[in-house]
Order: C-alpha cells, then sequence, then structure tokens
C-alpha cells in the first residue's frame, strides 16, 4: 500500500476504504524494518502519528475530509521546524534542539489533515549534495545501499523510493557547492 | 519518483532553523520543495503549500499556478550540458521517450556559463537567464545530473575535500541551470536516470501534462 500514489491511497481514504491508522502503522513498521541500513529518518514520531491517524480516521468517519493530504503520512526534512519535535539539519550542535513552532509550511501540511511520521535525513546543514555527511549516519540508496541516495534530501528521496511515507517535505539550500551537482532526482 | 522546485517564494521557507544564523546566500538561492511518487501527487501538494494565503509569499492570487493544463509545452533540450556518456545516453533515451509521447523538442543553449554566483546581480542574472533562455519555449529538458551515483565510500572521500566553487573535482559541472536532483538509480542501464524539466518563471498557465514513462 505504501508504494501506492498520494492522489490514488488519498481517495481510497475519502471512501473509507483505507484506514489512516492502518497506512500510519505500516509505514512505522516499513521504517522499523529498512531505517537501520537506510537511515532515511532521523526522527520517527511513532506515537504522535498513531495519535494523529486515529484523530483522522475519527474525523473522516464523521464527514469531515479535510482534503487529499487528511490522514497522509509524510516526511518532513530536518530543516523545518516541529514543534516539539528537535530540529537538526543533521548537525550534530543541533542534536537537541528542539523548536517551539512549527515552519509555515509544516503547519500548513498539518492544517491539511496530513500526518508527521518523522524528520529526514539530510546532508549536515543542507551543505553537500550526496547525504553521507550527517551525524546521524550516511543516507543509504534504497536501490542499492553501497550508493549515496543524492542530497542535500537524501533522506526525503530515500523516505519515498522506499515507501516509507508520503511526500517529504524537502528544502533545496543550493550553498557554494550546489553549483556542482552531480547526482539525480527524478 | 517526483520532485518538485516551486519558484522561489511560492512556498513558504519560513521556519527553516529559526532563530540560527544563516547566510546570505543561502536565504537568496533556498527554495522549500518537495518531492512524491507522481506529477498528480505533485499537484495536490503544490495546491496545499504554493498558493498565495502564504503569509510570506509575495505572489499575488492572480500568478498562482494553474494546475491541470493538459497543453503541450514547447520544449527545449539542452544541447551544450556537460555529462559523462552513461548520463548522455540515458538522457538522450529520456528525449526519445517524450517523442513517443507526442511532444515535438528544439534543441536550445542553455547560458550554462552565465550565472556569476553574485549576490548583488542575482535577480538581474535571473531575469537574464529567463529571457535568453526562455524566448522561443516554455522549458526546458536537461539531465539532473553530469555523472552517476557514485557509491558511499566514494561520496565521503569527496567530501572531505570540500571543493570551492569552479574548482575541484566537479569543476564545470553544471549540468543545469536550476533545479535540483535527489535519487538516482545506481547504474542506468539505458533507462531514465534523472530529467529536469526547468520551465520559465514567467509560464504561470499551468503543470504541464509529463508524464514520464520510466
Amino acid at each position: 500500500m505504501t508504494y501506492r500514489s498520494l492522489a490514488d491511497v488519498s481517495e481510497s481514504i475519502r471512501q473509507r476504504h483505507v484506514s489512516p491508522v492502518d497506512l500510519v502503522n505500516e509505514c512505522l513498521e516499513k521504517i522499523e524494518r529498512l531505517n537501520p541500513t537506510l537511515r532515511a529518518f532521523i526522527t520517527v514520531t511513532g506515537d504522535q502519528a498513531r495519535q494523529g491517524a486515529e484523530r483522522a480516521e475519527a474525523e473522516i468517519a464523521g464527514g469531515k475530509w479535510r482534503g487529499p493530504l487528511h490522514g497522509i503520512p509524510v516526511g518532513i526534512k530536518d530543516f523545518f521546524d516541529t514543534a516539539g519535535i528537535r530540529t537538526t539539519a543533521a548537525f550534530a550542535a543541533f542534536e537537541n534542539r528542539v523548536p517551539t513552532k512549527d515552519a509555515e509550511a509544516v503547519r500548513r501540511l498539518r492544517e491539511a489533515g496530513a500526518i508527521v511520521i518523522g524528520k529526514t535525513n539530510m546532508h549536515e546543514l543542507g551543505m553537500g549534495t550526496t547525504s553521507v555527511i550527517s551525524h546521524f549516519g550516511s543516507v543509504h540508496n534504497p536501490w542499492d545501499p553501497g550508493y549515496v541516495a543524492g542530497g542535500s534530501s537524501g533522506g526525503s528521496g530515500a523516505a519515498i523510493a522506499a515507501g516509507l511515507c508520503y511526500a517529504p517535505r524537502s528544502i533545496r539550500t543550493p550553498s557554494a557547492r550546489a553549483v556542482c551537482r552531480r547526482l539525480a532526482a527524478v | 519518483m517526483t520532485g518538485f522546485k516551486a519558484t522561489y517564494g511560492l512556498v513558504s521557507t519560513k521556519g527553516i532553523l529559526e532563530g540560527e544564523p544563516v547566510d546570505e546566500f543561502i536565504i537568496r538561492l533556498g527554495h522549500a520543495a518537495f518531492m512524491c511518487r507522481s506529477a498528480d501527487d505533485a499537484a495536490i501538494l503544490l495546491g496545499m503549500l504554493g498558493n498565495p494565503r502564504a503569509s510570506d509569499s509575495k505572489f499575488k492570487a492572480d500568478e498562482r499556478t494553474a494546475i491541470g493544463s493538459a497543453q503541450h509545452p514547447r520544449l527545449g533540450v539542452v544541447t551544450n550540458f556537460k555529462a559523462t556518456p552513461e548520463v548522455r545516453a540515458a538522457f538522450l533515451k529520456t528525449i526519445d521517450t517524450f517523442h513517443t509521447l507526442g511532444y515535438a523538442t528544439t534543441d536550445v543553449e542553455a547560458p550554462l556559463e552565465f550565472p556569476s554566483l553574485d549576490l548583488a546581480n542575482i535577480e538581474e542574472d535571473r531575469t537574464t537567464i529567463s529571457q535568453v533562455l526562455f524566448k522561443e519555449i516554455q522549458a526546458v529538458l536537461l539531465p539532473t545530473t553530469t555523472d552517476v551515483t557514485p557509491t558511499i565510500e566514494e561520496a565521503v572521500r569527496v567530501a572531505d575535500h570540500r571543493p570551492t566553487i569552479g574548482r575541484g573535482r566537479d569543476s564545470g559541472d553544471r549540468a543545469q541551470v536550476s533545479g535540483s536532483y535527489e535519487l538516482a538509480r545506481p547504474t542506468p542501464e539505458g533507462r531514465l536516470i534523472g530529467c529536469s524539466v526547468c520551465a520559465d518563471r514567467a509560464s504561470r498557465d499551468g503543470i504541464w501534462n509529463l508524464r514520464f514513462v520510466a
């Protein structure tokens, strides 16, 4: 189910053929199984995501479908502040940095009913294109873990490709090195 | 996978490491973007994240990107990119795929050497590049990579060198004017390994119906 497109799963959720709770649990199970190898996520917010999914399910059952992101598990690049959830940019000095406010884009996603399942790994401070330099370990490519997953949003790419969540947010911050891009995206 | 990078300012970057010191370069060049599994998914996300309700968006409602236009854009294929033979071969196959899907393309030269990365001129440079590049076409196709994906080991070795602009191993590797890349299949095997579509900032008449057969 987690390889299906957002558009497709969203329609199933609206019609109540797919439960957001099941969807979140499936993603969390997959993260638990694959993240030790891929290191796509820095932080996984399992309990909060499960609670969010239960809430979404109840809302939708009560006829309050908020739109196509309602009940969809998303990953947020660890560049974007998340209230109460550490936001590190994969940088050692930010290991315990816990913002009090959500970034604007995160707030919008939550308002739309999306469920934040975790914070995705990245190249330290966005200053590279391979995501091998991260305080939390190099991101590995789900196609073949011997290879890099690109960057700086390598964790987001790996999470999407491996079906760990939908629609990771990512910021592309071309640093001084970004003129030297070498890797690929689709 | 589908990645989408919106025009500067369309998706809010407010709240990225809020309160931490930041380089002016990053503020001027940074984008908020997203990755998903299809063009349809990207349209859903842009609808939620890219509209002018964003408090820090400078875009007015009439400049909002419309979604769902099925119009075929005039596509330019960049001919003066630099890439390894593997990437070149994969890119040419991608262009063939566009042709089999019924798109016509025109060869173009992209001003790849133009960006000076001078903060003082950045807006002017963007305008000039846009005018030159999108004179006859609405979107350009170019490879997202110059080389196939490195191994972790190789990337760690390169990262230790910290190349500066225009120097070091990556010198001259600017395959693209803008756009970004995230994930590649490790070996091209003659398949699509990544293709960027960069659209003119002025072309707001739709997310075109570009669906890759990968």
